[in-house]
């Protein structure tokens, strides 16, 4: 390999040089077929936007609830790639050492998609997504049961506060993903304590604010897609899906890198294991947190509550309904159960690509009922837009494989991680 | 060292045999030959974790997650029958004005009921399978064993093993360097 790599993401220190003699197996990717595949990938990525802004034409309306869909899709994995960042700086998590940088280079995704958020914004504010906006624009409405959720909900909605919070939600992600790599580079480059130690002072802050945003964000840009309803626990129902769909994506990268040669002998197995067993436990929670969700709303049988879900009943989507639990908890609940299958690449690909289908399909279900109240209407952009967004997640997470070696090589708690074995007392 | 330890109250057939190893090395060569040479039913027993142990003599899955997942498919099915037995036809009950068969007010019972049973099966299934209780172990007959847990490193094959013959399973386990090489009485 090289003696030395500069990168970008110095923030105007000195370029970073990395130790000479890397191994070829967590060196930083070279011009073998991982990069071709990359460049193969932006090309398709074009070629998908292309089709998006054709749709945007055509379908005006559905263009911009099929690209929230999607986007909400991405951001939701690019997010729980941060969270899993700082929370294994919180845990000061030797085993996981090696996992870091794939999870670093997943949060990479938090900044194109921040650029493409405009799309999101313009659907808002031109009226075509949220029917909040024609109602807290609208003067005070007469009728006295109205009044009172006009009052409430246009203080909340009104443009400066909203896009305020839009800007502090970006501002926490993209900060913390940012300095959080960027650190992580730089002790590659410099060695040392001091920045791990760096890295575990300023993650908790981390994990808290993102905890908020997130929620939050699921509160104004999911939640508020019915702007009646309400839910407390929308935001936790957020976050786990992207904790799944992160841990999913995480492995499945992984997994290409090991079968074109990479971190054979860094990730084993017995990384893997572990991994899927957090799957198994988030499976768990999330059944727990959508059943906590369903259970408290239809034993209340409130109108202001129960409309989310009546609204799921109709047509198409009250099939859709039943399924989602069994096919987004019970199928992976009993693939993720036996040893053996935590512990089979194989296997593994099949439940993780399963997982990220559906966490479309339960993203799709929250988000598409708001337009085809009465049934389900494919469209081809609900298939382009997810495609485009986590093509673009998968192309940021590349370019980092690109730029930086694959784990964090000069990282103290690396002999932990290396030749890790879970029976090992 | 004699070569049968008899075990007070024992059956008279051989447990197995037991000797001692100086150090973890020589436990571990003297284990890999022992494989190599086709027996199964051996054990290692050191005072502390020797590296490359488990790879050398293997490790056998516990059957205890079966038993688990047949605790928390009784304990579901045992929920689920009662709820909708007793809820909705031997004694109907309209709770907060909602059907009979509300299957959403049984889940937390579903759960409740799978953990016990898991839990419970699990307990029991582990205090059968070790043999529990058990006052007594035939390998502690072993004059030396003791040792183990302080600097003694032991190897035993039982009698269990298909190609297990107390006097040549004895003599090889000496000839590998095996100190006190003993059969202990079952």
């Amino acid at each position: 390999m090289s003696t030395a790599s500069a990168i970008d993401d110095t923030g105007g220190h000195p370029p970073l040089t990395y130790p000479a003699g890397l191994p070829e197996s967590v060196a930083p990717l070279g011009a073998d077929a991982v990069a071709g595949g990359t460049r193969m990938l932006v090309g398709a990525l074009l070629a998908t936007g292309a089709l998006l802004v054709v749709g945007a034409f055509v379908a005006p309306k559905q263009f911009y609830y099929s690209y929230l869909f999607g986007y909400v899709f991405a951001l939701d994995i690019a997010l729980g790639a941060l969270f899993w960042t700082l929370i294994h700086h919180v845990a000061d998590a030797g085993w996981s050492v090696g996992l870091r940088r794939v999870f670093e280079n997943m949060s990479r995704a938090i900044l194109p998609l921040a650029v493409l958020f405009v799309p999101v914004l313009l659907g808002t504010f031109g009226g075509h997504l949220y029917a909040w906006y024609d109602f807290v624009h609208a003067p005070e409405p007469t009728e006295e049961h109205v009044k009172h959720l006009w009052h409430v909900k246009h203080l909340y909605f009104a443009t400066p506060f909203f896009l305020a919070r839009l800007v502090c939600y970006f501002a926490v992600w993209i900060g913390y993903s940012v300095v959080m790599r960027r650190w992580s580079l730089r002790q590659d480059a410099e060695g040392g304590r001091a920045l791990t130690q760096k890295m575990q002072w300023w993650a908790p802050s981390g994990v808290a604010l993102l905890g908020l945003t997130a929620t939050f964000f699921a509160f104004d840009m999911l939640m508020s897609l019915q702007y009646t309803w309400f839910s407390t626990i929308y935001g936790v129902y957020f976050w786990v899906g992207g904790i799944r769909g992160s841990l999913a994506t995480c492995v499945l990268i992984i997994l290409a890198l090991r079968s074109a040669g990479h971190l054979r002998r860094t990730i084993t197995v017995e990384h893997l294991h572990d991994v899927a067993k957090i799957m198994f436990g988030f499976t768990v929670f999330w059944a727990y947190i959508a059943f906590a969700q369903y259970f408290l709303i239809w034993y209340g049988n409130m109108p202001e509550e129960t409309q989310f879900y009546l609204l799921r009943r109709n047509g198409g989507w009250y099939p859709m309904s039943i399924l989602l639990p069994v096919l987004y908890f019970v199928v992976p609940f009993f693939m993720l159960l036996p040893r053996a299958h935590k512990r089979s690449p194989k296997w593994l690909a099949v439940i993780c690509t399963w997982v990220l289908v559906m966490h479309a399909y339960d993203l799709y279900w929250q988000i598409m009922p708001v337009l085809h109240p009465d049934t389900i209407h494919p469209h081809w952009l609900d298939i382009a837009a997810p495609v485009f967004m986590f093509g673009v997640l998968i192309a940021s997470a590349g370019w980092g494989f690109l730029r930086a070696p694959l784990i964090p090589i000069r990282d103290a708690r690396l002999n932990e991680t290396i030749g890790y074995d879970n029976e090992t007392p | 060292m004699p070569p049968f330890v008899p075990t007070p109250g024992g059956t008279g057939k051989p447990w197995g045999v037991v000797t001692e190893f100086a150090n973890g090395s020589d436990l571990l060569a003297a284990a890999k030959k022992v494989v190599a040479v086709g027996y199964t039913h051996v054990d290692a027993w050191t005072p502390f974790y020797v590296h490359g142990m488990k790879e050398a003599i293997g490790r056998t899955r516990s059957r205890l997650p079966l038993f688990t997942l047949a605790g928390a498919l009784t304990g579901l099915t045992a929920a689920a029958t009662m709820q909708f037995y007793f809820m909705a036809y031997y004694y109907p009950t309209i709770v907060g004005g909602k059907e009979y068969r509300s299957w959403e007010g049984f889940v937390p019972i579903f759960f409740e009921m799978t953990v016990l049973f898991a839990g419970f099966f699990t307990l029991f299934a582990l205090v059968g399978l070790c043999g529990l209780p058990k006052f007594f172990h035939p390998i502690d007959s072993h004059p030396t064993f003791n040792r183990s847990t302080q600097g003694g490193f032991f190897l035993s094959i039982e009698a269990t093993d298909p190609s297990f013959h107390p006097d040549t399973t004895r003599a090889y386990l000496e000839s590998l360097g095996g100190k006190h090489a003993a059969v202990v009485e079952a």
